[in-house]
């Protein structure tokens, strides 16, 4: 149903753009809205979007559950990377868009060699790609495709680092692009090596228009810091107040860390059991876990380390103060130990529930919000047209009373002919098309609010009784297996206006509105076929 | 005369306010709806369980006991095609509801306060709004039997009752309209636009579901909290009577608290709250709670400011419409963020958008004008010269002394007296001669100056841009170049600002770039988007047509493409500009033509090369003047000493002072016997529509294909022109009535004080103008853009009229 509205919603993107064709003014309206008619059919695509150097990468490698994206401590990434779904053969090479429009096909390896570091020839390279475009041959990409962005910031950090650092100030421009255009957004942050109310001047400032609760998450990085009681329980309470300050803009604030996310992925064997026999025997290992020197100082320390080189060291500071206080007793544990630590499922299983379980209705959105922002100013442009040309009927009339000479009338009438003809013309195109924008319109907002009713059914504050759940749920979930009869959309129906009147909180105010308005809905069609129950 | 019943109605989403036209004291005043408590009536419908109607007040109070039969803000689902509501077992849909509420409202007013039946009503609604929404309201009104309805946008309602009272605080630029209302803060541009405010289409902004209730709620949450934490019911929990009650205080906390600082205010009426429960708030945190609310709004703000200013519209006022926007916190947030925005000062917050539709109302439902606005064209009382004649088509035309005829359009521009206004196809005057200078028509639009300013008009006459420009090139691909202050901006056809030309002097674009650069500086493009396509480079550069423009060096002159790369080596001396595919080179051995590919079509030979039309160029050589075709062959024999390119079939050729024009096979059809005409600023060099000009003792007329004269030659001037090929005509701006040597010393004069001119020196500039004169080489297109799209700048800037004027 969803593909096929989708569809539907491009069909009738291009219906508009040829209607706006028809308008010199709206030109450029038409031709965005051919361009998103035509990204409809695209894959759901998440941006991960965030400062420099917070890990973007990293948090991008730690879910495909491998090294891909451009990681390196020192360089950040400069280009914007689009990582889809490819087959193992696609997988050895990757694409270079240029802004020339030219495509062109790399071995992978000429990544590391071609696309890092400071030269000017690798500069020149990046000043000229549109995006790059990887290939990994991973099942969980195969329904969306992640796009790893160069560090957003504010212009004159950019600025700043410019001589020191490989920033590019069109690098802020590209990521916020990419933002844009993405259907999900993760937006990375540091907690505490910058200034959360700086940090946050991206999403605050309603640069990026396309971050909404229902399509983007938060997820602060590098926590794992200095071996704190519990950095993780410092690092939930700090997200607590970043979340505050996002309200509107994303779901949740989640503590994450990417190096421990990959580490459990990735290390090997050998890393986690070599690890086992010196947790084992705690003794002074408190003290060695000061500095990475210390802890090198002993051989089989060290080797263990060097086991799985890729775990920074703060990191491993974590990982080997949490087995201290858990020891694990097999390999298998610890790696689960260090998965869990990571945080990383928490993550997943949230990407999973909130963005990919409704992809299609989150593109479905993303689509539409980008429609609105050109169909509506651009049917108010047309009716202020129409306004115009009312006005030309009425002068060419006056005219026409005024001229004597039966010529001279006959072309004011003609003027005046023509004008209504305008009016009637502009008047018949923008309420067809405005009707039809508002069928969509509704529908998406719909199905928005039914997931957020269905979502809110699981809370446990919930202001509905368990009592109307099924009802709820059969007006929300449209089945037609489950429909709720007349009498009971009635109750519920009336239940909810007595609710409207006393409610104090915006959101569940607009959540019951929403559901009085399915089961007006509902009652509508139950009334209407009354062979139902 | 009876006086007409006119009403404006603010249909809000929570609450209706309407005004009333006063005949006597021409302006409206607010109708009190609730004689007993106040102006403003609830949006609210409320159904009993027999189906029986009530509205406003009355539904409210019946809402609050019942509210499965109680329905407001049913406005806002107009035209979204919703299901109806289900009212007890009643369905009712938004369209149903705003009908029988107007149709309940409208009888009020005639019974309290009209005592008749209503004339003509003004209802206004939020400028978000679009076509479905509105086409279902004005069907609503007009089943509600209101007989004459117009529907008019809140914020423009808002900005004309600030503009009835406080005229002198808006006389032009952009203004906010702020209307934060109960239910709704709703975010508007407005302009004026013939002394009337205007909104932006895009730029409409604000937050749906943010308004006083909202604060209501906030402020209620906080209530309950506290019951929580003491132990107490939630107000969720409570009877009607005591919600109501709460309801009442928190209001009053939201309105009072601001005045008293420091005040406590406490909740009493609580059955189970005791006095000494400390259910109490400072004002302090009041203000806090509402503050919240406020930084939202304030948000909202900034985001559509953020908006306007990429549009090149930077609000300098504000102007605070509705009930909440009363909170000096509301001010001092505003002023903080936006410090260069002013908050206007008057006393019609809550009562302006009512008052604003009353007086639009009252605007539009005067009776006709007596006087018709079309005159027919004055005749000058004692002609100082005799009227003359111009045949445009089979129509004879007197009293025309100067006229642009446009036949793609049914407006042409004509000047009398020194003032332009635009006569119809058939020679009836459409607009007065009032502008002091329009151009010919491009995309619909005429460029017109007014005082010193420039503005652009529709061909109805009507501005679609006022006049606020120093200067002003026409229309091309969608956008104009404008200047102001010494800036150029590039704007809509809307008079929305585009960008801010990153190059000075911009040209036209063409082909989706604009050339532009300093004075003799260098020059580059430009793209649509306001970048800076290709760098400041060449001299000169020309317009791009089809893929290439032909570029300047100080040296050298060739072909680059859309990415500013030479197609071949910059290696020649001069150009002239693409004509039919080639244009015309010169190299050591003299002209020649290149194509497109930068090839040499036609080998360097000629002493001057003409500009291909209609398949031919005039070449000179050892002194005489041809014709070749496009593969170099010459087809009319080289025997007159100048000659022009062919227009409609024909050529001006001269000879000892003498001019006339010869056909393609060169044979003369009209004598060489007109004295030589000299492309100056009016005067055409071919035949155009049918017509050429013809000069005899000084004085200018038209001859048709006949060689019959259609206008005797007395004429200081006589300018037409046609759309088909404007660039032939793009180069002499002043439209004075002044001869071609006049010109000619006007730009010498002008070239003297141009420091970047003086330099060059007087054989170069001369040779320059010998070259303007005849239309011919590239190397000095610099100097006619220049000119071109400076010397309105300079005439401006009174540095060479002064010279002009003494000459």
């Amino acid at each position: 149903m969803d593909s096929a509205n989708s569809a539907q919603l491009a069909t009738f993107l291009q219906r508009c753009a040829r209607a706006f064709d028809g308008w010199p003014a709206l030109r450029e309206s038409a031709d965005f809205l051919r361009r998103l008619a035509l990204s409809a059919p695209d894959p759901f695509r998440v941006a991960v979007i965030g400062r420099m150097k917070t890990g973007k990468s990293t948090l991008i490698n730690s879910l495909i559950g491998r090294p891909l994206a451009i990681t390196n401590v020192e360089e950040a990434t400069a280009t914007v990377n689009v990582i889809s779904y490819g087959t193992a053969e696609q997988s050895r090479s990757f694409l270079a868009i240029w802004k020339s429009g030219r495509i062109e096909s790399f071995p992978i390896e000429r990544l590391a060699t071609d696309w890092t570091g400071k030269s000017p020839e690798v500069l020149e390279r990046i000043r000229e790609v549109r995006y790059l475009q990887l290939y990994a041959n991973d099942p969980r990409l195969a329904e969306f495709e992640v796009i790893d962005t160069p560090g957003t910031g504010s212009a004159i950090e950019a600025h700043e680092q410019v001589a020191t650092d490989f920033t590019r100030p069109e690098a802020i421009t590209d990521s916020i692009d990419q933002g844009r255009k993405a259907d999900a957004i993760i937006y990375v942050i540091t907690v505490g090596r910058e200034s959360d109310a700086d940090s946050l001047t991206v999403f605050g400032a309603g640069r990026l228009s396309s971050a909404d609760p229902y399509n983007s998450v938060c997820v602060s990085h590098k926590w794992d810091g200095p071996v704190e009681e519990d950095p993780y329980a410092a690092a939930c309470l700090r997200a607590e107040g970043t979340l505050a300050q996002l309200k509107d803009k994303v779901l949740k604030v989640l503590p994450i860390s990417a190096p421990l996310g990959l580490a459990a992925q990735q290390a090997p064997d050998d890393f986690f059991a070599r690890l086992l026999p010196i947790v084992a025997s705690p003794g002074l290992l408190a003290s060695r876990l000061r500095t990475d020197e210390r802890w090198d100082a002993d051989p089989a320390r060290r080797a263990a380390r060097e086991a799985y080189p890729l775990l920074p060291w703060s990191s491993f500071q974590m990982l080997i103060s949490h087995f201290l206080r858990q020891p694990p007793e097999t390999a298998v544990q610890a790696r689960q130990a260090c998965r869990s630590l990571s945080h990383l499922p928490e993550l997943e299983q949230l990407l999973q529930r909130h963005f990919f379980a409704n992809a299609r209705v989150i593109k479905q959105c993303q689509l539409l919000k980008k429609a609105k922002d050109v169909i509506e100013p651009a049917l108010r442009s047309l009716s202020q047209l129409g306004e115009t040309e009312k006005k030309d009927i009425e002068r060419a009339e006056r005219a026409g009373r005024a001229l004597t000479d039966p010529e001279l009338a006959g072309w004011a009438q003609r003027q005046a002919a023509t004008a209504e003809e305008n009016v009637r013309r502009i008047g018949e195109v923008t309420l067809e098309l405005d009707r039809e924008w508002q069928v969509h319109q509704r529908h998406l907002e719909g199905l928005q609010g039914d997931l957020q009713i269905l979502r809110h059914l699981h809370d446990p504050e919930s202001i509905f009784s368990e009592e109307h759940h099924r009802t709820i749920r059969a007006v929300c979930e449209r089945q037609s297996s489950s429909a709720a009869t007349v009498e009971e959309i009635s109750t519920l129906s009336a239940h909810c206006r007595r609710i409207l009147r006393v409610q104090f909180d915006r959101e569940s105010t607009s959540m019951t509105e929403h559901l009085v308005r399915r089961l007006d809905e509902a009652h509508r069609a139950a009334r209407q076929s009354p062979t139902q129950p | 005369m009876p006086h007409s019943r006119i009403i404006g109605i603010d249909f809000g989403t929570h609450k209706t306010l309407v005004a009333r036209w006063d005949e006597e004291n021409r302006r409206p005043t607010l109708i009190r709806l609730r004689p007993a408590s106040g102006d403003d009536m609830p949006s609210a419908v409320h159904v009993d369980a027999g189906g029986t109607l009530t509205f406003g007040e009355e539904a409210e109070q019946l809402g609050s006991r019942d509210a499965e039969g109680y329905q407001r803000a049913f406005k806002r689902d107009l035209g979204i095609h919703a299901a109806p509501y289900l009212l007890h077992t009643h369905e009712y849909s938004a369209r149903d509801l705003s009908r029988e509420y107007l149709r309940w409202i409208k009888a009020l007013v005639e019974e309290e306060s009209l005592h008749g039946p209503v004339d003509h009503a003004v209802i206004t609604v939020p400028a978000s709004w679009l076509p479905a929404a509105r086409t279902e309201l004005q069907q609503a009104a007009a089943d509600a039997g209101f007989a004459s309805v117009e529907l008019l946008d809140e914020p423009v309602a808002a900005g004309m009752a600030f503009l009835k009272s406080r005229r002198d605080l808006w006389s032009e630029g952009a203004l906010l309209v702020f209307d934060w209302g109960a239910g709704t803060l709703d975010l508007a541009v407005l302009t004026l636009a013939d002394g009337r405010p205007q909104g932006i289409p895009d730029l409409v902004g604000g937050k749906p579901g943010l308004g006083g209730e909202d604060i209501d709620r906030h402020l209620l949450q906080s209530v309950n909290k506290r019951l929580v934490q003491l132990g107490l019911a939630k107000l969720e929990r409570r009877a009607p009577d005591e919600i109501e009650h709460v309801r009442r205080k928190v209001t009053e906390w939201k309105l009072r608290h601001a005045a008293k600082p420091g005040a406590i205010w406490p909740l009493t009426g609580l059955p189970d709250v005791s006095p000494e429960a400390g259910l109490k708030w400072t004002s302090e945190e009041i203000g806090e709670r509402i503050g919240d609310k406020i930084k939202e709004a304030v948000d909202a703000c900034a985001e559509l400011l953020e908006r306007a200013k990429a549009k090149g519209v930077v609000p300098t006022g504000a102007l605070l419409v509705g009930g909440s926007s009363q909170f000096p916190a509301l001010k001092a947030a505003l002023e903080e963020r936006f410090p260069g925005m002013k908050l206007l000062p008057w006393d019609q917050r809550i009562s302006a958008v009512a008052l604003g539709a009353a007086w639009q109302a009252a605007a539009n439902f005067a009776p006709p004008p007596a006087v018709p606005v079309v005159v027919p064209p004055p005749l000058p009382a004692a002609p100082a010269r005799p009227p003359a004649s111009l045949i445009i088509g089979d129509k004879v035309i007197v009293d025309v002394t100067m006229c642009h005829y446009d036949p793609n359009l049914m407006a042409p521009i004509y000047e009398l007296g020194g003032h332009f206004g635009l006569v119809s196809e058939t020679g009836a005057l459409l607009v007065k001669p009032t502008w002091d200078d329009a151009s010919e028509p491009a995309e619909g639009l005429v460029c017109v100056k007014v005082g010193k300013e420039y503005g652009y008009a529709d061909c109805a006459g009507e501005f679609v841009v006022r006049p606020q420009w120093r200067n002003a090139n026409r229309f091309s691909e969608g956008l104009a170049a404008v200047s102001l202050h010494g800036d150029h901006y590039f704007i809509h056809s809307t008079g929305q600002v585009a960008f801010e030309s990153p190059l000075p002097l911009p040209s036209d674009f063409s082909e989706g770039l604009a050339a532009g650069g300093a004075i003799f500086g260098q020059k580059g493009f430009l793209d649509r988007d306001g970048n800076v396509a290709i760098p400041p480079q060449w001299e000169d550069a020309s317009d791009f047509s089809e893929g290439v423009s032909i570029v300047t060096t100080a040296k050298q002159s060739g072909l680059i493409d859309r990415r500013g790369r030479a197609v071949t080596p910059l290696q020649w001396i001069d150009a002239s500009r693409f004509a039919e595919g080639l244009v015309a080179v010169k190299d050591r051995k003299g002209w020649g033509y290149i194509n497109r590919e930068g090839r040499l079509a036609i080998p360097t030979q000629w002493t001057s090369a003409g500009l291909f039309s209609e398949g031919l160029a005039a070449v000179a050589y050892g002194g005489k003047t041809g014709y070749i075709d496009k593969l170099g062959k010459t087809v009319i024999a080289r025997r007159w000493e100048e000659g022009s390119g062919f227009s409609e079939g024909l050529a001006r050729v001269w000879q000892g002072g003498r001019d006339g024009f010869i056909d393609k096979t060169g044979q003369a059809i009209v004598p060489l016997q007109w004295e030589l005409s000299l492309s100056a600023s009016n005067v055409p060099w071919n035949f155009l529509g049918g017509f050429a000009s013809v000069r005899l003792n000084g004085k200018t007329g038209l001859v048709n294909r006949q060689a019959e004269v259609v206008i005797s030659p007395e004429w200081d001037c006589i300018h037409w022109s046609t759309t088909s090929d404007t660039s032939r005509h793009s180069f002499i701006v002043p439209n004075r009535e002044v001869n071609a040597a006049g010109t000619a010393a006007t730009f010498l004069r002008l070239i003297r004080l141009i420091p970047d001119l003086s330099g060059r020196s007087p054989k170069a500039t001369l040779s320059a103008l010998e070259a303007l004169r005849t239309g011919r080489t590239g190397q000095t297109r610099a100097l006619v853009r220049y000119l071109n799209g400076n010397l309105k700048t300079l005439w401006e800037a009174e540095l060479p009229v002064e010279v002009i004027k003494k000459d």
